[in-house]
């Protein structure tokens, strides 16, 4: 049952709120970092939370959730290095606005975006959580293949000018998350016989090397030759409430966001590393600025920002009402669910209602939480940009191997994340771009998983082929990419075809 | 400097023998197992291809490294994997120490007394976090063979 006044008396309580400012600084911490997640956070808190009241222990965890997500900008848009793999869009334009004395805005923009984007998503678990939850679970397989397929579909836009090098990018790293065990048929692939690349090529140290070490790596440029690749810090007093002002003028951008990574948050399988990809290339496509999209625009940031976000929101519905988690830090949510004692199901919501909205509003507090913090940790980060160069080298390389090592304790992942780094180097110096691969990278898996699961489910239909073409889920995302592809194409012969006229 | 015509067809080849290479791993596996890497391969193929015939009309130049001074940049690269590796499957705090205290010696851009011991301070700082946060408080431990 839904009872405002247990709610408020839960929420009112100081300790809770101080475990959960508590909480959503660590869990912006676990998301700055590069190796740890929102994740690693909640499953490392579980543990402390088993003495406490469910419903304070939830919004602990819930609070370490939102934090993380919004955590990953921070490097993202400083040191063009994601902190999660949810974050990868956000340096499309985080750090360009960085470079051009603008951190500190893109710091609030990514803050900003991250607290509408928690609220709205937690506006839909609260008031649409059924008929949404009823929805979503007819996607499946082919869906999720035609999603990634959809997703892929952002190569165009991120190698402006250059789509075959993006292509080839893209395929490169689809190859390297063929690497290990087939999902499906636990067949080795690509291993060379060594029992090291059997688990496969983890996708976070990949990201580290792919972004990171190339980042250092062309800061070694000396001081003063040429234009510095590390951005400027420029005080910028009052900004905040500019950027907020900015932000409600394109209001669009943020709700088209929050609906994306809503309904992709809850499809599992997909989660926030898809959304945000999708969210990116729609808001460029409706964008009357879509030509200044990756030269640091606040279209850029609050897109991906919001999605990310939204998708904390969305991976909660399947996870509450159906026991189904949406993405990776849901799973484990799940986990600290039953063990508190709550027993997923539609039944939750009247069973154990206080428990479940004092949670659900809760993570709408703890958003404001974040919100306040964030504004003071801003101006701290930003400040990073004032360190000497060679102390950020050197500090980018260190945290490089220690991230990568912390995912899995394994050394393999710290050798990845060194191949991916000079790999990457070269791939920024030959102009085929790092974000491409990345993009690779991260949906091969799940897009070869929906792929096979495809082809099993359709061995019981006429044509397998025509099992990928014939559900209206999935026509809607073919449609939906072929739409893309043909605006993209239309997008590049554009500017060639009035200058050919302009020739004439 | 190089060609931008010349860069790009290193590349394709490069990619296609990497192709090829990929493709002798894939003996042996079943129909199902091979599908989505061949056919990715295919692509990959077909897009280098692609890319080495339409460099053909390119003339411009490029420069690999530009302004970082290349024998700094393998330094740091060189010094970059001994410390991964001594991290990896020596002792972690020992190389990442050393590894540490050598780049920012050879990163800082004037060496005076001041500018080492800042060096070394900022060194012990990042170890201390690294044994304070990731071990102590994370419960995260890193490698340690020989000490």
């Amino acid at each position: 049952m839904f009872d405002p006044l247990t709610i408020l008396a839960n929420l009112s309580d100081p300790i809770t709120l101080l475990l959960m400012a508590l909480s959503a600084s660590f869990g912006i911490i676990m998301g700055a970092v590069p190796g740890l997640s929102g994740t690693l956070g909640i499953a490392l808190l579980l543990p402390f939370t088993f003495g406490l009241e469910p419903a304070t222990a939830l919004l602990m965890l819930g609070s370490v959730y939102c934090g993380s997500e919004y955590g990953g900008s921070i490097p993202a848009i400083l040191i063009n290095t994601p902190g999660t793999a949810a974050a990868l869009c956000t340096t499309f334009d985080g750090y360009p606005m960085a470079m051009r004395g603008e951190a500190q805005k893109a710091l609030y923009t990514a803050l900003i975006a991250s607290i509408f984007g928690g609220m709205f998503g937690v506006c839909a678990l609260l008031f649409l959580s059924e008929p949404l939850a009823r929805v979503c679970m007819k996607f499946g397989a082919p869906e999720q293949f035609w999603l990634c397929v959809f997703a892929l579909t952002i190569i165009a836009s991120l190698s402006s000018g250059n789509v075959l090098k993006g292509v080839i990018g893209a395929l490169l790293g689809l190859l390297l998350a063929c690497v290990g065990m087939d999902p499906v048929t636990a067949q080795p692939r690509f291993t060379f016989n060594t029992m090291e690349l059997m688990a496969g090529i983890n996708v976070v140290p990949g990201l580290i090397g792919l972004f990171a070490i190339p980042q250092a790596f062309l800061l070694l440029r000396p001081a003063g030759a040429g234009e510095s690749p590390m951005a400027p810090y420029v005080s910028a007093p009052g900004v905040i409430w500019k950027t907020a002002v900015q932000f409600i003028r394109r209001i669009w951008v943020a709700l088209l966001s929050g609906v994306i990574g809503v309904i992709v948050g809850i499809m599992p399988g997909a989660g926030g590393n898809i959304a945000t990809f999708v969210a990116y290339n729609e808001t460029k496509r409706l964008s009357k600025n879509r030509d200044k999209f990756g030269t640091g625009i606040m279209e850029g940031i609050m897109a991906p920002e919001v999605c990310n976000n939204a998708v904390v929101g969305g991976a909660q519905i399947p996870m509450l009402t159906l026991g189904i988690p949406g993405s990776a830090p849901a799973a484990v949510m799940l986990g600290a669910l039953m063990t508190h004692g709550l027993k997923p199901g539609f039944s939750l919501f009247s069973t154990q209602g206080d428990i479940v909205y004092t949670y659900a509003v809760g993570l709408i507090v703890a958003n404001i939480l974040i919100l306040l913090l964030g504004s003071v940790f801003v101006r701290i980060f930003a400040r990073a940009l004032q360190i000497p160069q060679h102390f950020l080298v050197v500090a980018i390389l260190s945290l490089s191997v220690v991230g990568a090592y912390s995912i899995n304790n394994s050394p393999t992942d710290v050798l990845t994340m060194a191949f991916c780094g000079l790999l990457g180097f070269f791939l920024i110096k030959f102009k085929f771009g790092v974000a491409p691969m990345a993009l690779g990278l991260i949906l091969g898996g799940t897009m070869e998983e929906g792929f096979k699961l495809s082809l099993h489910l359709a061995a019981g239909e006429e044509s397998t082929w025509l099992f990928f073409f014939s559900r209206p889920q999935s026509l809607v995302l073919i449609a939906l990419t072929v739409l893309s592809l043909a605006w993209s194409f239309w997008k590049e012969l554009g500017p060639k075809k009035d200058k050919k006229e302009g020739k004439a | 400097m190089i060609g931008e015509r010349t860069a790009n067809i290193i590349c394709a080849c490069i990619l296609l023998v990497f192709s090829l290479l990929m493709f002798h791993e894939l003996e042996g596996l079943s129909p199902e197992g091979r599908i989505f890497p061949e056919y990715t391969l295919y692509c990959l193929m077909g897009a280098s291809l692609l890319l080495a015939l339409l460099s053909l009309r390119l003339k411009g130049t490029f420069s690999v490294f530009g302004k970082i001074p290349v024998r700094r940049w393998l330094a740091i690269v060189g010094l970059f994997l001994a410390e991964v590796f001594g991290a990896m499957f020596a002792s972690f705090m020992a190389s990442m120490a050393v590894g540490m205290f050598i780049m920012l010696l050879i990163l800082t851009p004037k060496l005076t007394i001041k500018s080492v011991t800042g060096d070394f301070l900022f060194m012990a700082g990042f170890m201390l976090f690294f044994q304070l946060f990731f071990a102590s408080l994370m419960h995260i431990y890193f490698p340690e063979y020989i000490f």
